[in-house]
């Protein structure tokens, strides 16, 4: 093989991570669509959400691969600036928002997660009850392409 | 080969490689999915993508040649766009269909498999009865045990 065939051959392997970048994100306007994959199926690592400015009510949020749930249940936090959470990708809960976050989480790693197959569909980000996210909120997926074509974006 | 492809050629072998069989029906039972030569692999995932629904109850199950790589034979309808993580154990039965299924499947990795070894053969999809209508792709994460190792779609 040659150079080009071998860079082809690394690039398809390589590990990503595809990054949306910090929003507020309010009750008004859920669902929000977060990352779309699409061109074929891939394996998701992790997924994980940034605070970078406080939340400052209780928000109610969950996290779906299409339809299917990523984590057990609506769940209420006040997450100081500077702190992360990392989705359980697994019907298990969330954790509250921390400085360093187990990734995967210990929920996931318990329940023997660590890391899903994912056709393509969307991630979208959802809240309950009154509170907005009110503190910006980035967000970083880490995936593998299945398949040549497969590709993980921001959704519009 | 010059220098610079020796030192790319050396990175790419000791990197995971992915190995992926274009969506397709499966028309005949036993289908030879994928062929292992030049050397041995470490296998640390087989994946199906189920394009197309199955509608009827199929039964059916993965070797590594003649070496079962899930538990038994498996009766299973599936939906469109789902996903099914091979265990890579014939201890392990295989996880229905699903969006977003863990792989490793759960119960692999409950039985503290993270990869198998395996020598050149051919990865093998038999099923029963019920036919395989809906249209499958599968993918295998591996890496070469020697310079010559390969895997490719049959």
């Amino acid at each position: 093989m040659g150079i080009k065939s071998y860079l082809e051959a690394v690039w398809l392997t390589k590990r990503q991570k595809t990054w949306r970048a910090p929003a507020l994100y309010l009750v008004a306007g859920t669902p929000f669509n977060l990352f779309t994959i699409a061109g074929g199926p891939v394996k998701i690592h992790a997924l994980t959400a940034y605070l970078e400015g406080a939340i400052t009510t209780a928000v109610t949020w969950h996290f779906l691969l299409g339809v299917t749930l990523l984590d057990a249940a609506l769940f209420a936090a006040i997450g100081a600036a500077g702190t992360i959470v990392a989705v359980p990708l697994a019907n298990v809960a969330l954790i509250a928002p921390a400085v360093a976050a187990p990734s995967p989480s210990v929920l996931a790693s318990a329940a023997e997660v660590r890391s899903i197959l994912a056709a393509p569909a969307v991630i979208t980000l959802n809240l309950a009850g009154a509170a907005n996210i009110d503190g910006l909120t980035s967000f970083c997926i880490e995936w593998e392409r299945l398949s040549p074509e497969s590709s993980v974006v921001p959704s519009p | 080969m010059g220098a610079l492809d020796n030192v790319v050629g050396e990175i790419f072998e000791g990197r995971r490689q992915l190995s992926w069989r274009p969506v397709g029906l499966i028309a005949a039972t036993p289908t030879n999915l994928f062929t292992i030569a030049g050397g041995s692999v470490k296998i640390f995932a087989i994946s199906a993508w189920i394009v197309n629904a199955i509608t009827t109850g199929v039964t059916w199950h993965m070797t590594a040649g003649a070496i079962p790589l899930d538990a038994a034979l498996f009766a299973a309808l599936a939906g469109a766009n789902t996903m099914v993580a091979w265990p890579l154990a014939v201890g392990a039965a295989l996880v229905p269909p699903a969006q977003g299924t863990p792989s490793p499947s759960a119960l692999a990795q409950a039985a503290g498999l993270v990869g198998i070894t395996a020598t050149p053969s051919n990865l093998i999809l038999t099923y029963g009865v019920a036919l395989i209508d809906g249209t499958v792709g599968f993918s295998v994460e591996w890496e070469a045990l020697s310079p010559n190792s390969t895997i490719v779609p049959v």
